[in-house]
């Protein structure tokens, strides 16, 4: 039982991180990776926010949200705005690589290099349910990953907003033809993207510690979970972060410990050889020139 | 094609004639040197002066330069004033060779100090080698930097092998049935788990379960886990500060922190562990060099400890001020008052005979830092096993300095 | 109402049009024709902000918009509907059709567009929630323009619309073009499909490697066989 809240919970911050890698994919092909470096940024300074600003969690986390957001437009203004057109070019690889450590040394510099004890939601409050003991933090991980999920898919899907993002992904240059301003919806994926990042980040500090190195192992597995659903498909992003922590959680307890993300990594190589367009592209759809739904 | 390669063949011999050539010149003059009376002894300082390892660094150098300005107050050595060249490299090995070769061709150091981190330390310990130069490590303490490979290093602090052999014994002491060995998969990990499990091998116990986990790991369960499934009554912990309380708190989690007892070598220590780690770090223990531990109840370090302790608070602060660790400074102090004493005692800043009398007659050197170094003709690891004490990882009686556990 | 002078665009170094000039007046119907890679859609879409021309100027209505983007062009009733229809497959038709009056913040403005659209396009009634993606390529194709149509545009400009259909979907486009214009639409045309084109247009432009080489009454041009098997092949 626990073994499976656990996995879920992993499970569940992977979905989130892979849905904001995905937000900004659909609209610019792009793989932001940055990622890591924002949620940490939304940690750390929540976590001095509470800490030392002595703010409730509520004022902090908007503080925190707010901060990412405004990180994440700096990222897009500097690091992928400035590159032009995208289609030809992989300078972006670059410009967001060096983002994602200027950033990690910044951090490194303003909140040092020793890793803090981020809250638990609801002081770590244990239930216990079936004889294990589940932490209520860990379901809300699972809780606030599926709402952020469905508010996202009903956004995408029934907003004016939303059917911009599907089309800007779809065909950027027609999109402009209907007066959409592409780099508009791009600029709001990235700021989405961060705000997203924010909440990831202090779902996930309490367990890994904030420190300017906490993304340094997830950001990878977010990465992997993105591509085993499929990039830049909501649906994708949460099959693919739950499959993840579950196959890690089996990995646990058939391998020994250090083994156990060759084995994640090993099933992310074999599904992305037999399914380029992620565990979603298998049978639903697939038709014609169609490969992956966006978004 | 032939002709090329003749020509570059015979350009490799020239400058392997010049290499040889000019090492042998160095060391002739470094022969006659020895034999007269020294004017000036230069020693090398090196070590992380900037980046995240700097505290490492400054507290070598914090010590460095109290016992040269002490010695050259007080005379030098033979007579001789001595001079220190620093060099900050950032603990990066490749810098850290490039300047350990300056040291010695440029600035003609006799002897060398650091550098602070293992992986400088191996990267540059082959050239100290080469040239005979007596190096001590008050610092690093990667295992495989005392070896005979480097017969001219010598190390203060205790290494991972000295820390492996002293957990496990104070667990068979202790007399513990079950022991669990938890361990990283990183390199330091790796070497952590076989220096265990060889002083297990030492004392003829078998460990209850060997556990590993990749470091920074974001879910500890299964480690946890595991030591549970062994029934293990102590587990010695191989791990890095955040790790290890991640793992606390999963033992935590499945219930076993109460029949469990932990102890960590000094890597697990960090300055917030208990915060990190929660109520389970009441059952946490690492161990640190007895004679800088508070004996239960008393407020004082012993004798010339605690006067060691007074002199660095004057010149260099308080911890919060200076950040740095009193025992390094200790460390680092020792390095230059051992060089004073070994060449003063063989009359000679000869390297084979410094070299002769530290190996033989280390019992007359008095230290600061511990009781006796432990420097054999057999092994250059100067700290002893029975030095370490065990500690509760909170129990900090300064800023700095453990309380011994009851 | 357009007016376009001595317009030169490239690509890179590339120069693919070269100093042309056109106009189109308030109600015409005008038909740039010319071969595949004269050039056509490069100036549409360098008019309606896509691309940025490396010299000469365009002005809409006493205006000068070379250096507009395409969403203030919108605003400002330029409509493109481009070469082969572009509509989002992934979308549903009503969507799509939405999706036209993106820039329209005025809901009932939207409501009462989308009941005339449907009352002109039923067929796009009937099938507003399926994919775009399902529809067959003429449904597609008033897909398109119905689309440009929810912003109400001053002036419609269309890119090849007779691509890719039958012949007798290819005359209902052309009749549609028609209606739109009688409504006071103004419309502007790129085609090779020269003959159909010419029937509905007041004047035409033929472009030949980037150049307007010719210039005329539609029904002129279109019963100058010479001149139309010199530069369109045959028509």
């Amino acid at each position: 039982m626990q073994e499976i809240v656990t996995a879920l919970a992993n499970g569940s911050i992977y979905a989130l991180m892979a849905l904001a890698i995905g937000i900004i994919y659909s609209t610019t092909q792009i793989i932001n990776f940055a990622h890591g470096s924002v949620i940490m940024i939304g940690a750390m300074s929540s976590y001095w926010l509470l800490s030392f600003a002595q703010m409730n969690f509520i004022t902090a986390m908007l503080l925190a949200v707010l901060i990412n957001i405004v990180l994440s437009i700096v990222i897009y203004k500097v690091s992928v705005e400035k590159l032009g057109d995208l289609t030809n070019n992989s300078r972006w690889i670059v410009t967001l690589f060096g983002a994602g450590i200027i950033i990690d040394n910044t951090a490194r510099i303003l909140f040092g290099t020793e890793p803090k004890a981020y809250p638990y939601l609801f002081d770590g409050k244990v239930i216990p349910i079936f004889g294990s003991k589940i932490m209520v933090h860990e379901i809300m991980m699972i809780l606030v990953a599926v709402v952020i999920g469905i508010v996202y898919q009903i956004v995408i899907q029934k907003t004016n907003f939303g059917r911009a993002v599907r089309a800007v992904s779809f065909r950027p240059d027609t999109s402009r033809l209907m007066g959409i301003r592409s780099n508009h919806i791009v600029l709001i994926c990235f700021a989405i993207s961060g705000a997203v990042a924010a909440i990831s980040g202090a779902l996930i500090a309490p367990i890994t510690f904030a420190s300017y190195t906490m993304t340094y192992s997830i950001g990878i597995k977010a990465f992997a979970a993105a591509l085993i659903g499929g990039l830049g498909n909501t649906k994708g992003a949460f099959i693919g972060g739950i499959s993840l922590g579950l196959i890690e959680e089996i990995a646990n307890m058939v391998v020994p410990g250090g083994l156990k993300d060759a084995i994640s990594f090993l099933i992310m190589i074999i599904v992305i050889i037999v399914l380029p367009g992620g565990i979603l592209s298998a049978k639903l759809f697939n038709k014609g020139e169609l490969n992956a739904e966006k978004v | 094609m032939r002709r090329k390669s003749a020509v570059s063949l015979s350009s490799i011999i020239l400058s392997m004639t010049l290499l040889f050539t000019g090492c042998s010149s160095a060391n002739n003059d470094k022969a006659k040197e020895a034999s007269s009376k020294p004017k000036e002894i230069v020693i090398g300082n090196i070590g992380a002066m900037t980046g995240s390892s700097a505290v490492l660094g400054r507290a070598q150098s914090q010590g460095v330069d109290l016992a040269v300005k002490e010695i050259n107050e007080n005379g030098g050595i033979l007579g001789a004033k001595v001079k220190v060249v620093n060099r900050d490299d950032g603990a990066d090995p490749t810098k850290s060779k490039t300047f350990m070769e300056e040291l010695v061709d440029k600035e003609k150091v006799e002897y060398v100090v650091g550098p602070t981190n293992s992986t400088p330390a191996a990267a540059s310990m082959a050239y100290l080698q080469q040239n005979k130069i007596i190096s001590i490590l008050p610092i690093a303490t990667s295992t495989q930097l005392i070896s005979p490979n480097n017969p001219y290093a010598f190390r203060l602090l205790p290494s991972n092998e000295i820390q492996a052999k002293a957990i496990v014994k104070i667990a068979v002491e202790e007399k513990f049935k079950r022991i669990a060995l938890v361990a990283d998969t990183s390199a330091l990990g790796t070497d952590g788990m076989s220096v265990m499990e060889e002083a297990m091998k030492s004392h003829g116990v078998t460990p209850a379960a060997k556990v590993t986990y990749k470091a920074d790991d974001s879910d500890m369960t299964p480690v946890a886990q595991k030591i549970k499934d062994a029934k293990a009554d102590v587990a010695l912990f191989w791990t890095l500060g955040a790790d290890g309380a991640k793992i606390v708190r999963a033992l935590e989690r499945v219930d076993y922190i109460k029949d469990l007892e932990i102890i960590g070598y000094t890597g697990l220590n960090m300055p917030n562990f208990n915060e990190l780690a929660g109520p389970g770090a009441e059952k946490v223990n690492t161990v640190t060099p007895g004679s800088w531990a508070l004996d239960p109840g008393k407020t004082e370090l012993t004798g010339k400890y605690w006067d060691m302790y007074q002199k660095v608070v004057s010149e260099y602060g308080e911890k919060a001020k200076r950040d740095t660790s009193a025992s390094m400074i200790a460390s680092g102090y020792d390095a230059v008052y051992l060089l004073k004493w070994a060449i003063e005692k063989a009359g000679t800043t000869d390297s084979d005979k410094v070299k002769a009398v530290l190996e033989t007659d280390i019992k007359d050197f008095d230290s600061v830092y511990v009781k006796s170094y432990a420097f054999s003709k057999d092994s250059h690891e100067g700290f002893p096993v029975d030095e370490l004490f065990k500690v509760k990882i909170g129990e900090m009686a300064y800023d700095e300095i453990y309380k011994k556990a009851d | 109402m357009l007016q376009v002078e001595n317009l030169t665009i490239g690509y890179g170094k590339t120069e693919v049009v070269h100093n042309i000039s056109f106009h189109v007046q308030k109600g015409e119907i005008i038909t740039i024709l010319g071969a595949n890679g004269a050039g056509k859609s490069t100036i549409l879409n360098t008019i309606v902000g896509l691309h940025q021309a490396k010299d000469g100027s365009i002005r809409f209505q006493g205006k000068e918009i070379s250096k507009a983007r395409p969403d203030q062009l919108v605003k400002q009733g330029i409509r493109l509907v481009p070469e082969g229809r572009q509509i989002f497959p992934q979308h549903t038709v009503l969507e799509n059709i939405l999706l036209g009056a993106y820039i329209e913040k005025n809901a009932n403005k939207i409501d009462s567009r989308l009941q005339s659209i449907f009352e002109r396009f039923p067929r796009l009634e009937e099938r507003k929630n399926q994919m775009g993606g399902t529809l067959s390529g003429g449904e597609q194709q008033m897909l398109a323009i119905a689309r440009a149509l929810m912003t109400d545009p001053t002036l419609l400009i269309l890119d090849e619309p007779s691509l890719g259909l039958a012949p007798i979907i290819v005359g209902e486009v052309f009749d549609l073009l028609k209606q739109i214009s009688s409504s006071g639409v103004t419309v502007l045309l790129v085609e090779q499909m020269a003959n159909s084109a010419l029937k509905i247009s007041d004047r035409a432009y033929v472009l030949e490697t980037g150049r307007i080489v010719l210039e005329g009454k539609g029904e002129e041009i279109r019963n100058n066989s010479d001149i139309a098997k010199a530069y369109l092949g045959s028509i």
